[in-house]
């Protein structure tokens, strides 16, 4: 087989490129190599209805789809080694694949918390579809659920086990749930949401120590608290799994924004590879990352852009090495309870914020910058109106505070008004 | 033909579209242009309604992942969507909007 193009992890990323391989008309060989045994499935549905109802794995794309785009799926081919310079992967098997270009879809691992006292599978955690399968096991009515960490998939957990019949605590060491990801007016919404559901939530501890207690676990806080748990979960966020990237010597942008350099192409600095989704680190104008995003959104896109890139090389057209591109706002979302929150653009770094009510358990939070431009927004219970709270984000500028905060004044309403008023004028007041 | 009542054609808005329930399914009735359609309200893709997703000109968004379908023929149009959203004969009597849904199983 001439070699084609070799992607390397079959999750979300991996496997949209493959078929967006396709659908961008490449016409070499395409080979998706993944190491979970499975055929690519949908990751969100993990922390809630998995957990929640039949246990299912919901697919990608349906599994006939891949031999008839002409994709070779491999869900159980490891790759071990990349060498750069001789364009082959080396598998687990001893096998290895040439590639004409290689794609780096590798993903994260949970960050997991390390106690002395423990050993490891003591700690669970929520990354794929083995670890989902574990929770599903042990997330028994009454038991006693330690979750370290208030991060997002930590909390769609909590909220399962919650309805499952356990009884849940959260640690989180931050004075708030969900700190870099959302504003304080969002977390204190969130954390209303769990208290009133019977969740503990204990903000700005930590546990010191962690020990096997028969079969269950003791645990004392930083401030002295202890308490029994059946089961101790990680929600402490993801590492990107960047270990093949960094031997094979590709460039990379050092912690804590850790992941393998990219340009807007999704090129690294190696000639024909490609790094996409939640290893990826976007090279802006400063020569390294600030922001690398770790959402299913992020490889959709790259995943598509990668694609389209692979296919201008194979035409001869190989643009210059470019900053990743001043982008569409990101988006990302969260079901817990029977809460969705979505998140456009950059709320957490906002300097103020209206709110715009609209009753039962609907509503957005806009948050502007300390310029009067809007940065960011929060829907909750508001997936209609992300259409348009995206539009407004993306004009930025011109978009009056009063009329996003006053339900009676359409979106639509305030959107034509910021783009009548154009990209210079900046009606809010920005001294609070 | 299983013609079922659902609600009063004026109560279905413009432009827009409310979610319905018939015969156990879930069901989108959307007007455009003064013509009732509907939909299966669960998107195919995940779990999420379409009559809370946003319509514009003869397609709806899903509010989740803003896969796109065309609702007169329940198309995949853009986003993660593949498969096709099942579409159902509607007509108006009397006032009301009658929509076809085969019995299931």
């Amino acid at each position: 087989m001439t070699p084609g193009v070799v992607i390397v992890g079959a999750g979300h990323a991996g496997a949209r490129c493959a078929h967006a391989l396709r659908q961008a008309g490449y016409a070499g060989s395409v080979t998706l190599l993944g190491d979970e045994g499975a055929e690519p499935y949908e990751r969100p549905p993990l922390s809630k209805s998995f957990l929640l109802e039949d246990g299912r794995l919901a697919p990608i794309a349906p599994a006939a789809s891949y031999a008839a785009a002409g994709i070779v799926l491999r869900p159980s081919a490891r790759a071990i080694a990349i060498d750069p310079a001789a364009r082959r992967v080396d598998l687990a098997d001893g096998a290895s694949i040439d590639y004409r270009h290689l794609v780096l879809a590798t993903g994260s691992v949970a960050r997991m918390p390390a106690f002395t006292g423990l050993e490891p599978g003591d700690v669970l955690a929520l990354r794929n579809a083995a670890d989902a399968a574990r929770l599903r096991k042990v997330l028994r009515p009454g038991q006693r659920v330690l979750l370290i960490g208030g991060g997002f998939v930590g909390l769609e957990v909590a909220a399962s086990a919650t309805r499952l019949g356990c009884r849940v605590t959260v640690v989180e060491k931050q004075p708030r749930l969900l700190p870099r990801a959302v504003s304080a007016w969002a977390a204190e919404r969130v954390l209303a949401l769990h208290a009133g559901q019977g969740v503990e939530v204990r903000l700005g501890r930590a546990p010191v120590d962690i020990v096997r207690a028969g079969p269950a676990f003791r645990y004392v806080l930083d401030d002295g608290t202890q308490g029994e748990a059946d089961v101790v979960l990680a929600g402490m966020g993801a590492m990107p799994d960047v270990a093949l990237a960094e031997r094979a010597g590709l460039a990379m942008n050092p912690p804590p924004v850790h992941g393998v350099l990219v340009d807007a192409a999704c090129r690294t600095s190696a000639q024909g590879i490609h790094a996409i989704g939640d290893i990826a680190a976007p090279r802006d104008a400063s020569g390294g990352c600030r922001i690398r995003l770790e959402s299913w959104e992020n490889a959709e896109r790259q995943a598509a852009r990668a694609a389209a890139a692979i296919v201008r090389a194979e035409q001869g057209d190989e643009p210059s090495p470019a900053e990743a591109a001043a982008d569409e706002a990101p988006w990302f979302w969260t079901d817990q309870f029977d809460m969705n929150l979505q998140i456009v653009g950059w709320p957490a770094g906002a300097t103020r914020y209206v709110a715009r009510e609209a009753g039962a358990g609907k509503a957005v939070g806009f948050h502007f910058d300390a310029a009067g431009v809007l940065v960011g927004a929060e829907l909750f219970n508001s997936g209609r109106d992300r259409r348009i709270v995206r539009q407004l984000v993306a004009a930025g500028r011109g978009v009056a505070a009063a009329e996003l905060a006053d339900p009676a004044v359409p979106l639509a309403t305030a959107l034509r008004n910021a783009q009548q008023r154009g990209p210079a004028a900046a009606p809010n007041d920005s001294r609070s | 033909m299983v013609w079922c009542q659902t609600i009063k054609f004026e109560d279905v808005p413009e432009g827009d579209a409310v979610s319905v329930c018939v015969e156990g399914e879930p069901l989108a009735l959307y007007k455009l242009d003064g013509r009732v359609h509907a939909t299966h309200d669960i998107c195919t893709h995940a779990k999420a309604h379409l009559a809370e997703g946003f319509v514009s000109g003869d397609c709806v968004e899903c509010p989740l992942h803003e896969g796109v379908f065309h609702i007169p023929t329940g198309r995949p149009v853009s986003g993660p969507v593949s498969i096709p959203i099942q579409v159902y004969p509607v007509r108006i009597e009397e006032g009301m909007v009658l929509v076809d849904v085969p019995p299931s199983g």
